[in-house]
C-alpha cells in the first residue's frame, strides 16, 4: 500500500515524498482500593505524509488508512502555500544502523493477570507502609509496543519496534495538618526487573520526608539539584541546543559555536544508542541512522543538534535529530538520550558546600515557569534545608529562580554518579550551584 | 469505512455493539466515535514556514462493572473492529450472563451553543495567509526590538457520535479556530518573548472578527516590555491579578481540586466541604458549558449530556463539585455536564469548561491604591497544581510593581505559587469587568480546550518567585 501511494505521489509531479506510519498497541492498569478501577487496551495507527513539489512543502495525515490517497492530495494542496527553503530534501541516508534491541517479547507473554495483580500489590503495599500515609491515588501498570515506519521515494525503508512497561504510584500524607504528595515512576522491558516493594517503600519514605516542611526565607542561597533536578532542568531546556531553534532565532546559543558556555565541568552528550536510555531508537524521524553526539565538552560548546535540513542551512550533515513527534507532527529537531558526564564529588562533598544553602528535590510548573527564548526559571520547589553539610529539616512554600545559561556556568561540582531515570531523556548527576534566588517567607 | 456520521444512522450496529460490551455483567456501555479534521498554517521569518491538515480517526467502547471503568480504542470502525473493541471490554467481566440490556435510543436534542458558520474548509487559504503576514507586519512594525515573529492558524472540526446503554444517542459537531501570535524582543545578548491567542468555538468568522493589529501589537509590546524590565521582587507579597488569563489562579488553586476525577477517590483537598466557607465571601465561582461560542463551551458533553452552568462557590461557600458519570456513580451527586476527553484515546473524566470568578463590585484603582508594595500581574502564562495537597503554582508573563498604590516600574515574569486551601480565602477584592481567555487544560483524560476568566482581584498575600 505504501510503494502504491509513493508511486501516485510522484505521478502527481510531486519530487520528494515520505511516509511516516505508526502502530501502538497500549495496556493500562489502574489499582485503587484493592480494586482494578481502570483498564485500558487499545491499537491504534496513522499516516503522516510529508512531500517537496513545486518549490512548496506540505504535510498531511490520517488515521483512516483507507483515505491515504485524500491525505495525498491534501499535502499536495499545502504545498502550494509553503515555499520550501533551498535546503529542505527528504533523501537516503548511507551508513548501518546501530546494533539496538529495543523489543523483548516475553513482555507480552506474561500473563495479563501478573500485571493486574502488580497493580494491586503496588497500591496495598504503600497504604500500608505507614499509618501517615492517608491515600493512594493512584496506582498504574502500563505497557505499549511502538512500531514506527519511515519510507520514502529515494529507496529509504526503514522501521523498528520497541516496547516497554511501567510502573507508577503515587501517596499523600498528612501530619498535623500538613498534606504532602510524592509518586515515583519505574520502567523496563523486563516484566521481573518491576518491583512493587521497592517502588512502594520509595514512595513511602519520599513522601514522608516532606512532612514537617518549613517555609523557607527568601534570599540567594549556594544549591544542590538533586540528579533527578538536574535532569529536569536539561530536559526543559535542551531545546536551545536544536540546530533549528538556532536557526529561528530563538536560541540564545546562536554564533557561539566554539565558545565556553558552561563551567568547565560540565560535559553532555546526546546517544541514542544508549542500550539503558529511555529515547533510543536506530534511526532518527527522518530514517537518518542514530550516532553519539558531543554537544558541549568541558564547557565549550561543539555541536547543535540537526536534521537534514537545518544541518544542510548551518553547512554541515544531519546529526540523527531530525523528528516529527508522531505521524501528525511537523518536522523539527528533538534530542534523544542526554548524558551529563558525572564528575568525582560525593553526596556529603556536594552537602559541605551548603553553609548554609538548600538541597532542592522537586521542581514543578515547568511547561509554564521556564522560558526558553530567555533562558529565566520560575519555579515552584520542594527541598531540605541544609547547615554545616547536614540536612536540617524539609522545606516548602518557594520558588527557586534564576536563567539557565548562567547556571551552567555557576556548576561548581558534580556527583559521582549519572544514570537514567524513567520519565526523563537525561542521565545527569547531582550538581551543587554556586547560587539561585530564592522567594519563600 | 464507517464515519462518525453514517454510524448515527445505523443504530442497529451500534446497539449490536453496545450488546457486545455488555456481554459479561457491565452495567453500563458506551461508544464514543470520533472524526476530526485539523489544519495548521504557521508562518515565520516573515514567510510561512508549515501547512499541515489531517483527520483523526476512531473510536472509544468503555464498560463500567460498578465504579470500575474498563475502556478499549481502535481506529477500526468496521464491524469487525468495533466488535473486537467490545468484547475486550467485555472480557473484564466474570459472568457470562449480561445484567443490562440497551435501551431503546432516544436523540439527545439540544440547541448548538458552538457552531460555525463558516467551515475552515470552505475558506480560501490564501485568505488565510493574508491575514498571517498582516500580524506579522503589525507585530514587527511595533518596536524595531522585534526581530522575530510567529504566527499559528489553527483550526479544528470535532465530529462525534455517543451512544450509551441506557438510551443516549448524541451526536455533535464543535469547531474550534485560534490565532496565536507571538513576538521576540532582542537587545544585544538577551531576548524576551510575548504571545497573544485568542481563540473561540466557532468557525473562520471568528478570525475575521478580530482585530488583528491590537492583538499583534499587544504581544510585541510585551516582549519589547519585559527586555527591559528588572526582575521580579521575591516574597509574600499583596498581588493585584488582571482580568482575562489572571482565571488561571482559580483553575489552578480550586478550578482542579473541585473535579469528580479527585474528589470520588477522596483524593482533593475539597472533598466533604460542601456547604463550608472554601473562600473569601468576595468570591462567587463559576464553570459554564453554555457560554455562547466560547473556546470552554460544548452543546453537549463527551457523554452525551447537555452542559449546564454550574454554580461552583458562591460568596466563599462550596456549592458544586464538577461531575461526571462515573463520578456520579461513586459520589451520588448529579452529573453537571463535565465529562470530557481529548479525544476517543481517553475515557473521559470530569473536567473545566470555562471557568470563572464572577464580577464583583472594585474597581482595578481601588485595589492598586489599596497596596503599598506588591505586584500588579497583567498578563499570565499557564499553571499546574496537585489537587491532593492543594499546592500550586502559576506563572506571570507581564507585571509591574506597585508603589505607595500607583502602578510602577515593569519587571520580568516570576511563578508565583501557594495553597488554593489558604489562597481562596485571601481573594478579598474582585473587580467589575470580567474576561474569559483561551488555553489547553491538560489531566488525566487528556489535553482539552478550555478558558479561565475573572475581572481583576486582589490577592492580599501570595509567594511572588522573583530573583530581587
Amino acid at each position: 500500500m505504501f510503494s502504491q501511494l509513493l508511486q501516485q505521489a510522484q505521478s502527481r509531479g510531486v519530487r520528494d515524498v515520505e511516509l511516516y506510519y505508526e502502530e501502538v498497541d497500549s495496556l493500562k492498569i489502574g489499582a485503587f482500593e484493592g480494586e482494578i478501577e481502570t483498564f485500558t487496551q487499545s491499537t491504534v495507527r496513522g499516516l503522516g505524509i510529508r512531500l517537496l513539489k513545486d518549490g512548496g512543502m506540505g504535510y498531511a495525515y490520517t488515521e483512516n488508512l483507507a483515505l491515504a490517497e485524500q491525505a495525498l492530495d491534501e499535502a499536495i494542496a499545502n504545498a502550494e502555500w509553503v515555499e520550501a527553503p533551498p535546503e529542505a530534501s527528504i533523501g537516503n541516508f548511507e551508513g548501518d544502523l546501530p546494533p539496538l534491541s529495543l523489543y523483548v517479547s516475553a513482555l507480552g507473554d506474561v500473563p495479563v493477570a501478573d500485571k493486574i495483580q502488580l497493580a494491586l500489590n503496588m497500591e496495598r503495599l504503600l497504604a500500608a507502609a505507614d499509618p501517615r500515609i492517608t491515600k493512594v491515588p493512584f496506582s498504574h501498570y502500563g505497557e505499549s509496543t511502538h512500531t514506527v515506519r519511515i519510507l520514502n521515494n529515494h529507496g529509504l525503508d526503514r522501521s523498528y519496534t520497541s516496547n516497554m512497561a511501567s510502573i507508577a504510584v503515587e501517596a499523600l500524607v498528612e501530619e498535623h495538618g500538613l498534606h504532602k504528595e510524592h509518586y515515583e515512576v519505574e520502567a523496563s522491558r523486563i516484566f521481573q526487573e518491576l518491583n512493587a516493594q521497592r517502588i512502594a517503600q520509595k514512595t513511602a519514605d519520599e513522601a514522608l520526608r516532606k512532612l514537617g516542611a518549613r517555609e523557607l526565607k527568601s534570599g540567594h542561597y549556594p544549591v544542590v539539584l538533586s540528579d533527578e533536578v538536574f535532569a529536569t532542568f536539561i530536559d526543559v531546556f535542551c531545546g536551545v541546543l536544536s540546530g533549528k531553534m538556532v536557526q529561528e532565532g530563538k536560541s540564545l546559543l546562536k554564533d557561539r559555536l566554539g565558545e565556553a558556555i558552561a563551567s568547565p565541568l560540565f560535559t553532555l552528550t546526546d546517544d541514542a544508542t544508549r542500550p539503558d536510555g529511555y529515547h533510543s531508537r536506530p534511526f532518527d524521524g527522518e530514517g537518518c541512522p542514530s550516532k553519539p553526539l558531543a554537544l558541549v565538552k568541558a564547557g565549550k560548546l561543539l555541536h547543535f543538534l540537526h536534521n537534514r535540513q537545518t544541518a544542510k542551512k548551518a553547512g554541515t550533515t544531519s546529526t540523527g535529530h531530525g523528528s516529527r513527534g508522531s505521524y501528525k507532527g511537523i518536522l523539527g529537531v528533538s534530542p534523544s538520550n542526554l548524558v551529563v558526564a558525572a564528575g568525582s564529588a560525593s553526596h556529603q562533598d556536594l552537602l559541605n558546600g551548603l553553609t548554609p544553602g538548600v538541597l532542592l528535590t522537586e521542581v514543578t510548573g515547568l511547561h509554564a515557569g521556564a522560558n526558553l527564548i530567555s533562558g529565566d526559571f520560575s519555579l515552584q520547589a520542594q527541598g531540605i534545608y541544609v547547615a554545616s553539610g547536614k540536612e536540617q529539616y524539609p522545606i516548602h512554600q518557594f520558588t527557586v529562580s534564576g536563567n539557565f545559561y548562567q547556571l551552567l556556568k555557576d556548576i561548581l561540582a558534580l556527583g559521582d554518579t549519572s544514570q537514567f531515570h524513567p520519565g526523563s531523556r537525561t542521565a545527569a548527576p547531582e550538581v551543587l550551584i554556586k547560587q539561585l534566588a530564592f522567594a519563600g517567607s | 469505512m464507517t464515519t462518525a456520521l453514517n454510524l448515527a444512522q445505523e443504530t442497529a450496529l451500534v446497539q449490536e455493539v453496545l450488546s457486545q460490551a455488555l456481554a459479561k455483567g457491565a452495567d453500563f456501555a458506551e461508544i464514543f466515535v470520533e472524526e476530526r479534521y485539523r489544519s495548521s498554517l504557521s508562518l515565520l521569518d516573515s514567510k510561512m514556514k508549515d501547512a499541515t491538515s489531517g483527520r483523526d480517526f476512531g473510536a472509544g467502547i468503555r464498560a463500567f462493572y460498578g465504579t470500575n471503568a474498563v475502556y478499549s480504542y481502535t481506529n477500526d470502525l468496521s464491524r469487525d473492529g468495533l466488535l473486537k473493541a467490545a468484547r475486550t471490554v467485555a472480557d473484564a467481566g466474570s459472568t457470562d450472563t449480561p445484567q443490562a440490556t440497551v435501551a431503546p435510543f432516544q436523540k439527545v436534542e439540544a440547541s448548538p451553543v458552538t457552531q460555525a458558520q463558516i467551515h475552515p474548509l470552505e475558506v480560501p487559504k490564501s485568505r488565510k495567509v493574508e491575514i498571517i503576514k498582516q500580524c506579522d507586519q503589525y507585530a514587527r512594525a511595533f518596536d524595531p526590538l522585534i526581530q522575530q515573529v510567529e504566527v499559528n492558524l489553527i483550526e479544528w472540526v470535532q465530529r462525534i457520535l455517543v451512544a450509551n446503554s441506557q438510551g443516549v444517542l448524541a451526536e455533535d459537531v464543535r469547531p474550534y479556530t485560534r490565532l496565536v501570535v507571538t513576538a521576540i524582543a532582542k537587545d544585544g545578548h538577551e531576548q524576551q518573548t510575548g504571545s497573544e491567542g485568542p481563540g473561540n468555538g466557532q468557525g473562520f468568522e471568528f478570525i475575521e472578527s478580530l482585530d488583528l493589529k491590537a492583538i499583534s501589537e499587544a504581544a510585541a509590546h510585551t516582549a519589547v516590555t519585559m527586555l527591559k524590565a528588572d526582575y521580579a521582587p521575591s516574597g509574600k507579597m499583596p498581588v493585584v491579578i488582571d482580568k482575562g488569563f489572571g482565571g488561571v489562579i482559580f483553575h489552578e488553586a480550586c478550578g482542579h481540586l473541585l473535579e469528580t476525577t479527585a474528589v470520588a477517590k477522596g483524593a482533593s483537598r475539597m472533598c466533604g466541604k460542601l456547604g463550608q466557607q472554601v473562600a473569601h465571601p468576595a468570591v462567587t465561582a463559576i464553570d459554564d458549558g453554555t457560554v455562547a461560542n466560547r473556546w470552554g463551551s460544548l452543546t453537549l458533553d463527551d457523554e452525551g449530556r447537555p452542559t449546564q452552568k454550574t454554580v461552583l462557590i458562591e460568596n466563599g461557600i462550596l456549592k458544586s463539585y464538577m461531575v461526571d458519570e462515573l463520578g456520579a456513580r461513586k459520589t451520588g451527586y448529579a452529573p453537571t455536564g463535565s465529562g470530557r476527553r481529548e479525544s476517543y484515546r481517553f475515557p473521559p473524566t470530569s473536567r473545566m469548561r470555562n471557568t470563572y470568578i464572577a464580577a464583583g463590585d472594585s474597581s482595578l484603582d481601588e485595589m492598586i491604591q489599596s497596596i503599598e508594595y506588591g505586584l500588579y500581574a497583567k498578563k499570565m502564562g499557564g499553571g499546574s497544581v496537585s489537587p491532593g495537597t492543594g499546592d500550586f503554582n502559576f506563572s506571570v508573563r507581564e507585571a509591574y510593581m506597585i508603589r505607595d498604590g500607583r502602578i510602577a516600574e515593569p519587571v520580568r515574569g516570576a511563578t508565583l505559587i501557594g495553597n488554593g486551601m489558604d489562597i481562596l480565602m485571601k481573594i478579598d477584592m474582585v473587580g467589575r469587568d470580567l474576561e474569559l481567555a483561551e488555553g489547553m487544560c491538560g489531566s488525566v483524560s487528556g489535553s482539552i480546550p478550555t478558558t479561565v476568566g475573572q475581572p481583576a482581584i486582589r490577592v492580599s498575600e501570595i509567594v511572588v518567585g522573583g530573583r530581587k
